[in-house]
């Protein structure tokens, strides 16, 4: 079966005064139908790039160099303003990071959840007020008849996210992205959220797109992973090839630095050595070699090629050898 | 100010050189900018014409010519004459003259009233604190045109009353300013150590406090100067401002206003230096604000 | 809420208090004779004698005060110097007219203010947009009285096709009307350009919110996103400066009403103000500002409740 999203190629920059920042080089992934995929990176990894462009939500000073972004067989770069506001919503939405400022403060719950069904002409105001009440029920929200007439600032951070996700998934999307949903959160709240997301998939037949820099998150909630760095895809596969045949030195050193991962007793958190590299000037080798601990003299001369390691696994390394 | 660097307090000196460039910076933007350049060229127009007015035409503002009354523009009388046959150009030249005048006087003055005031509030007690406040919201609340005809019920009419009525009215906006600049500056480090080390409070006010607070009054009184050069004009329109034969702008539009229907000129002649005068200096206002202080955005 | 009203009614009546002290006090702390200078040099000293016996001069300042408070809050605010009549009686037949015109001026302006900014601020840095930032700030900085003269001058003395003088005939609405445009243009010019200026920034403001990118992503209409959604929180900070707004038009419209010849509370203490009938003009003044407070006062009010977040935090 074909999947629901695919992106191929994509590159994109930002144009700053000092010049162009080449945000996204090359990316190339799929989410399968059914199936949630996580997107795991830094800061400054182009993760949360990507799925913007992937909603046509991108800053006025982004480029797109290159690629394309498929969903359902139909290309997004190439949409008008019409095309793209009858795909979000319907087919892709998009839950974001911080639960506290993604609602209209304004305005009742129950109004946005009104508007957003805008597109249902034949169904009632009361009806699409049921559907509503429906919607914010699965998500975990008692009382939802009286909280409708709540406004966003009667709600804690947790349940807006609730509601935040109850709004995405209203007109029954095939397509969920969530950008950092339980960042903004505590661990109770997130896993909460995580927990609820995992009933959701199971329930509404879409595919999740999670984005988190979070590498339990990742392993818990997704069956894929792609694995980002400095605007690259440098690592992806399903879940078990990436948590135990990690191929990748960034990917292994991600591993290492994750803090439920550490057995014994150290007072100093392991991390990766050096920083994510300017990408103003894209590097002439693999961008990675700079803190690579494995890197030989190849690796800062020649861009590094992808490499297939299993079925679906695949990683951008000079060590890994060619198909 | 005669005190050595050191004691404007850590900071400023080491903050200079970066702020500066910066502000080279904006200075060259503004150049580019032709708002600003017309603004700044309207000012020094207006200023040129009220100072060297003497050279810039033959006739005295207030000769009369009866034989002469109520005409058009020709090349003797640039913009016509009043309807006393006084020449309409000159009295512009000399009423702009007056409005500068005023717009110093009220306010350099409501200024300095407004800084000692103003630091009074933030420095002194509580009590005397919450009583200015008050004072300043209650005087704030007259409408100034209001305050200035019930002031001139009492007392008649002249160029005094009317510098009276602006600096009091305009006092509690500078000297909100310096209060809540004051009250910042007050709990910093170098000041709690000037107390420590027994300053006494004048002089703390004079070092540490002056430097930090005339920056932003400076931009605030350059912005203040139209609608003060408005005041004088609506009062003198009214026949409450100047006394005549006095030229003033507000004056000559009071004269236009009376003869409407027998020439346009007055009208014209007395509106279009205010206009001009008041867009220019909100023009440079705004260039200025961004060069000296970005930070420091009036809403209203 | 409640605390918060009866918070905001305390300020504001202290504040029209401390208002009233000083133009009780004005007349005292002036140079010169009180008596003399509402009756004139030519007054006989019988007549001196009556009118300090009458205005309550005779009596030493702290009871005059008293006298003054007590006599205000009961709605009595002294006589008219020549006519003998109440000073309350002579503003409220003045306060519909002025009324009239600020609502008209205020009107107009905020819904052209209102329009512009939003439009300015959807097509930021489009040629409409610096085009209008220029216009908004010229029409702020000339002096409303000279807009007055000069439509007084084009439409009414040159062109003739609108009424110059006057508020029109009593009881003919369309006549009324006719007399109301000019004046409430002229009032209400500088106000369009304070008003777009600031909805613009507001509008601007919160387009750049994280809500109005979630609005987006929903599929939601661009005319839903704007003009439901980031109109309606851009426009709060506008109530409050509507309330500031009337206020100050308030006392802004004696020029209009001046220039026009036009019945209201402007007029009236100008034309008392060349009588040196002090009472009226303390009067009209001492309402004005009340006004001007309530104004404010009920901006607040109203701003506060608008908003969930604000009324839910007071």
């Amino acid at each position: 079966m074909d999947p629901v999203l695919s992106i191929r190629d994509l590159s994109l920059d930002f144009e700053t005064p000092p010049g162009p920042v080449h945000a996204l080089r090359n990316v190339s992934l799929e989410v399968p139908r059914n199936h949630i995929v996580g997107i795991v990176g830094e800061s400054g990894s182009g993760k949360s790039t990507v799925i913007a462009a992937a909603m046509r939500l991108l800053a006025n000073n982004a480029v797109i160099r290159g690629g394309e972004v498929i969903f359902n067989g139909r290309d997004v770069l190439g949409m008008n303003q019409e095309e793209l506001r009858a795909l979000r919503g319907e087919e892709i939405s998009m839950v974001f990071q911080d639960p506290m400022t993604s609602q209209i403060p304004v305005l009742t719950i129950g109004r946005q959840m009104t508007d957003i069904q805008y597109r249902r002409r034949n169904v009632s105001m009361a009806e699409k007020r049921n559907l509503a009440v429906e919607m914010m029920r699965r998500v975990g929200i008692s009382d939802p008849e009286e909280r409708l007439d709540q406004h966003p600032h009667q709600f804690s951070g947790g349940m807006r996210q609730r509601i935040a996700i109850a709004m995405a998934l209203l007109m029954n999307p095939q397509l969920l992205i969530a950008d950092e949903p339980t960042t903004a959160l505590d661990v109770t709240m997130e896993a909460q959220i995580i927990h609820l997301l995992r009933e959701l998939k199971e329930s509404f037949e879409g595919s999740i797109l999670f984005v988190s820099h979070n590498l339990g998150l990742i392993a818990e909630l997704c069956d894929y992973v792609v694995v980002m760095y400095a605007g690259e895809v440098v690592e992806q596969g399903s879940v078990e090839d990436l948590f135990y045949r990690a191929s990748h030195p960034y990917t292994q050193a991600l591993l290492e630095c994750d803090p439920a991962r550490i057995e014994d007793a150290t007072p100093a958190l392991p991390t990766i050595p050096g920083d994510v590299p300017d990408l103003h000037i894209v590097p002439q080798g693999c961008v990675f070699a700079p803190r690579c601990p494995r890197a030989v003299a190849r690796c800062r001369e020649e861009p590094a090629q992808i490499a297939t390691i299993g079925a679906g696994h695949r990683a951008r390394c000079h060590l890994l050898g060619h198909e | 100010m005669s005190a050595p660097a050191s004691e404007h307090g850590p900071g400023l000196d080491a903050a200079a050189p970066a702020a500066r460039s910066e502000r080279f910076a904006t200075l060259r933007r503004m150049i580019r900018d032709p708002l600003s350049i017309l603004g700044l060229t309207l000012v020094v127009l207006l200023f040129i014409g009220a100072l060297f007015a003497e050279y810039i035409t033959p006739y005295s503002p207030t000769a009369i010519d009866v034989k002469a009354r109520l005409a058009s523009p020709s090349f003797e009388h640039l913009l016509g004459t009043d309807q006393l046959g006084r020449d309409t150009f000159t009295r512009v030249l000399y009423g702009g003259r007056v409005a500068l005048q005023v717009a110093a006087w009220s306010i350099s003055l409501a200024l300095s009233a407004g800084l000692i005031l103003g630091m009074l509030a933030g420095y002194g007690p509580r009590w005397l604190d919450n009583a200015l406040l008050l004072l300043f919201d209650s005087v704030r609340s007259f409408p100034t045109i209001m305050f200035a005809l019930a002031i001139i019920t009492l007392t008649g009419p002249s160029l005094n009353m009317v510098i009276l009525v602006i600096v009091v009215t305009s006092i509690p906006v500078y000297a909100r300013i310096v209060r809540t600049q004051t009250m910042s500056l007050k709990e910093q480090e170098f000041v709690l150590a000037a107390r420590a080390l027994g300053t006494g409070w004048f002089r703390i006010l004079r070092v540490h406090f002056l430097p930090n607070v005339i920056g932003p009054l400076f931009i605030l009184a350059s912005m203040d100067i139209p609608v003060v050069v408005t005041i004088e004009a609506g009062l003198s329109f009214l026949g409450l401002g100047v006394r005549p034969p006095t030229p003033s702008w507000g004056s000559i539009l009071g004269d236009g206003y009376a003869y409407i229907r027998a020439t346009p000129w007055l009208v014209v002649a007395g509106g279009v230096p205010l206009i001009l005068t008041t867009l220019g200096f909100t023009f440079m206002g705004e260039a200025l604000r961004d060069v000296l202080d970005p930070r420091l955005r009036r809403t209203d | 809420m409640l605390n918060y009203t009866l918070r905001r009614l305390g300020l504001s009546i202290v504040i029209v208090s401390v208002a009233m002290s000083i133009l009780f006090l004005m007349i005292h702390l002036v140079p010169g004779d009180p008596v003399t200078i509402a009756l004139g040099p030519r007054a006989t000293p019988e007549m001196r004698e009556a009118y300090r016996a009458r205005m309550g001069l005779d009596q030493p300042i702290h009871i005059q005060y008293v006298v003054f408070f007590a006599n205000a809050l009961r709605g009595d605010l002294g006589q008219d110097v020549f006519s003998q009549r109440a000073v309350t009686r002579i503003i409220s037949e003045q306060l519909p007219h002025t009324a009239a015109l600020v609502a008209a001026a205020i009107g107009w302006s905020a819904l052209l203010g209102i329009v512009l900014g939003c439009f300015s601020a959807v097509h930021r840095n489009s040629f409409f947009d610096k085009f209008t930032g220029v216009i908004t700030v010229g029409a702020i900085a000339v002096p409303s009285f000279v807009v007055s003269l000069y439509s007084l001058l084009i439409f009414a003395v040159m062109l003739k096709v609108l009424p110059a003088i006057g508020a029109g005939e009593p009881g003919d609405l369309v006549d009324q009307a006719q007399h109301l445009i000019l004046p409430s243009f002229a009032l209400g010019l500088g106000w369009v350009g304070y008003i777009a200026r600031l909805v613009r920034a507001s509008m601007l403001e919160v387009m750049g919110e994280n809500y109005i990118r979630s609005a987006r992503s929903y599929g939601l209409l661009e005319r839903t996103v704007i003009y439901s959604y980031a109109l309606k929180v851009a426009i709060l900070p506008t109530v409050t400066l509507l309330g500031v707004g009337i206020g100050n038009l308030l006392s802004g419209a004696l020029f209009a009403e001046i220039v026009f010849a036009r019945p209201g509370i402007g007029k009236l203490i100008y034309d008392m103000v060349i009588t040196r009938n002090y009472p009226v003009v303390q009067g009209a003044v001492l309402v004005t500002t009340a006004l001007f407070v309530l104004c404010a006062m009920i901006a607040d009010l109203v701003n506060a409740s608008l908003d969930p977040r604000v009324r839910a935090s007071l």
